[in-house]
């Protein structure tokens, strides 16, 4: 299930927030949402939903066994078994086919039936590995209820598309939260937010990258698919922050807080900033679980160098089995590390407007790594961006209209991808601070509706999505 | 102003989970059987199985029922597709009118001639398959029923010719190669170029308009031999300034891309009617709309007659023989005026045969059942390549 259908909004939120605060127990509650996050999941994947349940299982009984172990061999001996039936299983379900295929080209005679990708595991797994971890590193208590270790793991808000929560963030929460009227109401809007993002602007952004790399390459030229990676930039923007927003906001609707996931990354001013605003929680992941354990940058240049480029490899494979994925991790990888060998010094020098601009330019070159899983289509578009080549306008609209729309919802989407928001609560709260009640009576009542507005016309893009006229029909 | 706060908080929740939960208790408890803005029947919840449940199909079931039983669905629906059509055509008309001479794709269909929607031409390699097997079992079908004789109309449309390059499909041309008919008797109506379509076809809507029909209908009568004179149009009238056809509501714009819907009015010898099986007082309501008398807006089929799966027309004219039509809705617009020359006229369609006249439909048993004299096969590239038609027995 995803929270942008008919399902999630129409049934599955308002049953489970309703039998959620029919519960009066912690227990009650924490059962309601352990069962409600199973049907989540069971939802999209029934079958593998177990699958899900065996992974939780293996974390608890490795958290039991490195809880209950004195020696410091015997603790890791379970960190080792946990990180490795894991791994394993993530391995399995998401790297085997790309790696059999891999070895195939090579020559090597292997055949693996083809395994579908259970949807979520690599949230899951990256968040089951963080409590064993943390858990061997003593940073957190052992948790002996498998359920509560299970509603950590199937949580629904963030089971399927992150933000990566670990352990830490919600033990004391899993137990002894509060819920308010405030918390509810705030994470309904944060909900929303989310929701307009993804159903109003990543949805119709996208036109224009979809356009453009699915028609005819004469048509387009030099400046379409500049604009074509643009699009996609917002698209992916606005799709996966506006999942975080709702993952958050869903969370606080339940008394869970968790850590925010992105920080308007287009407005960083260098590739280094753009990852500390970009999926938080995964960059963090990496640098807590890999680049930190395998020594940081408190080693050796050489070495130093390779563990960054581990680092960004991996980062990039985790995003799917794919060369083009592991191409753009070390992209990235490649350029912090210019950046934190000399580049950085220059670009602190520079106007913001300057290094912005250097910032979007190797961001938007990603973002077509990213997208274009065809290495021959991709380093076509790249020649396209590079090479100039005129634009047939006429041709291009001619071709498909929807063209225009996609750039009306960038202009828009351009704007929402600067603290818009932000600015607009920091002028909200500068200009009410001191306003009679009544003021701010009416400031939150109209801040309310537009909410309401918001859903109202969330609605109304989910169902047109699903317009679908029958021509011969009679009644 | 705390309290103040947790009652506008309160409220708003109140609000929203009421608005979400009565979507879903209409859905579950009060669902509705049609979906009158998308022409079809509304989705319903569907009942669980294990199977369905594994395979997704339940759950995909249940989005699909919410998407038209939830509060003011077809509302939301409509009032996106007006604002998208009307702003996407606000936008482009400029383009779209200094380019008529090309095709320009809008709302996931294309405009020709700066005003007419259009279907892509469908080239030859993409229908020559089922073209050469529906002209096999045609012919098998003719070899194995010799009595009556066999006549073929085809309407080439917007399908059969690129109007950009002048380009045809050729569709017309293997079926008069394949289909074994004496000479004679195949006919089409012939599109030659973008002037010929935007006389004789609508603008949204993709069946022919009254002059593409009534064309259609002198070449058929022809065709078919009719010996006495033929209806002609007694009066030209404009029935409604808005009309907004198939091809409009299929990209959403129904009540963005509008045009004239104009009739003629015939002096139809007196006919009794049946719909498959039952008595009816007429096919269609040209009379009603003609005489502004209709309660509904005009449509295609409410004017001419809908896709009866059986209709017959029996003007009680005895030693005219009997026609049978097999064909789909194209017909719609001549089935009168082509049995005002007959003593009865059965027509066919095969796509709601089955559904509403208790089997299949048996080409051999029909023939046997009903004295026809002569068959007549009528439509355009949809009704030839169609995989409802006839398998050769």
């Amino acid at each position: 299930m995803v929270f942008s259908s008919l399902s999630f909004l129409y049934a599955f939120l308002p049953l489970c927030a309703l039998s959620y605060y029919a519960c009066a127990g912690r227990r009650w509650r924490n059962g309601v949402l352990l069962a409600f996050s199973l049907a989540f999941y069971a939802w999209g994947e029934p079958k593998n939903v177990a699958l899900m349940l065996l992974a939780s299982l293996a974390a608890y009984l490795c958290g039991l066994g490195i809880g209950r172990s004195k020696k410091k061999s015997a603790r890791k001996a379970w960190l080792v078994l946990g990180v490795a039936l894991l791994a394993g299983n993530l391995f399995v379900f998401k790297y085997l086919n790309f790696f059999c295929g891999n070895l195939r080209v090579l020559g090597v005679p292997l055949s693996v039936k083809e395994i579908a990708l259970p949807i979520g595991i690599s949230f899951y797994t990256f968040q089951i590995l963080s409590y064993v971890i943390d858990l061997y590193r003593g940073e957190i208590q052992v948790q002996k209820n498998y359920f509560y270790l299970t509603l950590y793991v199937s949580f629904f808000p963030q089971l399927i598309a992150g933000p990566i929560v670990r352990y830490q963030t919600i033990e004391e929460e899993i137990l002894t939260r509060r819920e308010t009227l405030e918390d509810v109401a705030a994470g309904l809007k944060r909900f929303l937010t989310g929701l307009a993002k993804k159903v109003i602007l990543a949805n119709n952004t996208a036109l224009v990258a979809e356009t453009v790399y699915g028609g005819d390459p004469a048509l387009y030229g030099t400046a379409l698919y500049w604009v074509a990676a643009l699009s996609y930039a917002l698209q992916i923007y606005f799709d996966f922050s506006g999942y975080s927003d709702m993952a958050i906001g869903l969370g606080r609707m339940f008394g869970f807080h968790f850590l925010e996931n992105f920080n308007y990354p287009y407005t960083a001013l260098s590739i280094t900033d753009f990852w500390r605003r970009w999926h938080i929680s995964l960059s963090t992941w990496f640098r807590d679980y890999i680049y930190i354990p395998l020594g940081g940058n408190r080693v050796g240049k050489p070495r130093w160098v390779l563990n960054l480029l581990i680092v960004w490899g991996l980062t990039g494979f985790w995003h799917g089995a794919q060369w083009n994925f592991v191409l753009w991790g070390l992209y990235y990888g490649a350029i912090l590390l210019l950046e934190k060998l000399f580049l950085g010094r220059y670009l602190d020098k520079c106007p913001q407007g300057v290094r912005w601009l250097y910032t979007m330019f190797f961001v938007l070159i990603g973002w077509v790594l990213f997208d274009l899983t065809d290495f021959r289509q991709m380093a076509g578009a790249l020649a396209m961006m590079f090479r100039f080549a005129p634009t047939d306008f006429a041709g291009m609209l001619a071709a498909d209209t929807s063209l225009v729309m996609g750039l009306l919802y960038m202009a828009l989407g351009l704007v929402f991808s600067f603290p818009v928001g932000r600015w607009l609560g920091q002028w909200k709260a500068k200009g009410l601070g001191r306003a009679p009640g009544l003021v701010r009576a009416g400031a939150a009542a109209a801040e309310n509706l537009f909410y309401l507005g918001l859903l109202g016309l969330c609605v109304v893009y989910i169902i047109s999505a699903t317009y679908n006229p029958f021509i011969y029909f009679r009644f | 102003m705390k309290l103040l706060q947790k009652i506008l908080d309160g409220g708003f929740l109140f609000l929203l989970g009421a608005f979400l939960l009565a979507g879903l208790v209409k859905t579950a408890f009060f669902p509705k059987e049609l979906n009158t803005y998308e022409n079809r029947y509304a989705n319903a919840l569907p009942v669980p199985t294990v199977g369905t449940v594994l395979d997704c199909t339940f759950q995909d079931g249940v989005e699909d029922a919410l998407s038209d039983q939830v509060l003011l669905a077809q509302t939301c629906k409509k009032a996106y597709n007006m604002a998208n059509s009307a702003l996407q055509l606000h936008m482009l008309s400029g383009f779209i009118q200094s380019n008529p001479g090309r095709y320009i794709k809008l709302l996931g269909l294309k405009t020709f001639g700066g005003e007419n929607l259009v279907y892509d031409m469908q080239p030859f390699p993409s229908i020559q398959q089922a073209l050469e097997e529906r002209a096999q079992s045609l012919n098998a079908l003719m070899g194995g029923n010799p009595g009556p004789e066999y006549y073929a109309y085809y309407i080439e449309k917007d399908s059969d010719m690129d109007f950009e390059t002048g380009e045809k499909s050729g569709a017309y041309e293997l079926l008069q190669a394949r289909l074994d008919l004496p000479a004679g008797h195949m006919a089409r109506l012939e599109m030659d170029g973008f002037d010929t379509y935007r006389e004789y076809f609508y603008k949204t809507d993709h069946h022919w308009n009254y002059k593409g029909s009534y064309q259609g209908y002198t070449q058929v009568a022809k065709l078919l031999g009719v010996d006495e004179p033929l209806l002609l149009p007694q009066e030209e009238k404009v029935i409604s300034h808005s009309f907004s056809g198939s091809k409009a509501a299929g990209m959403g714009a129904k009540d963005t891309f509008v045009e004239d819907f104009t009739a003629y009015r015939f002096r139809f010898p007196p006919m009794e009617v049946w719909h498959d099986g039952e008595p009816a007082g007429d096919y269609g309501s040209q009379e009603a709309y003609l005489a502004g008398a209709a309660a509904l807006e005009v449509e295609y089929g409410y004017f001419y007659g809908g896709d009866w799966g059986q209709l017959v027309l029996d003007t009680g004219r005895e030693g005219r023989g009997n026609l049978l039509v097999i064909g789909e809705s194209y017909d719609n617009a001549i089935l009168k005026l082509l049995a005002s020359h007959f003593h009865k006229t059965y027509s066919i369609d095969l796509r709601n045969y089955e559904k509403f006249n208790g089997g299949p439909f048996s080409f051999s048993q029909y023939l046997q059942e009903h004295d026809v004299q002569k068959v007549l096969f009528n439509g355009s590239i949809g009704f030839y390549t169609s995989s409802e038609l006839l398998p050769g027995s």
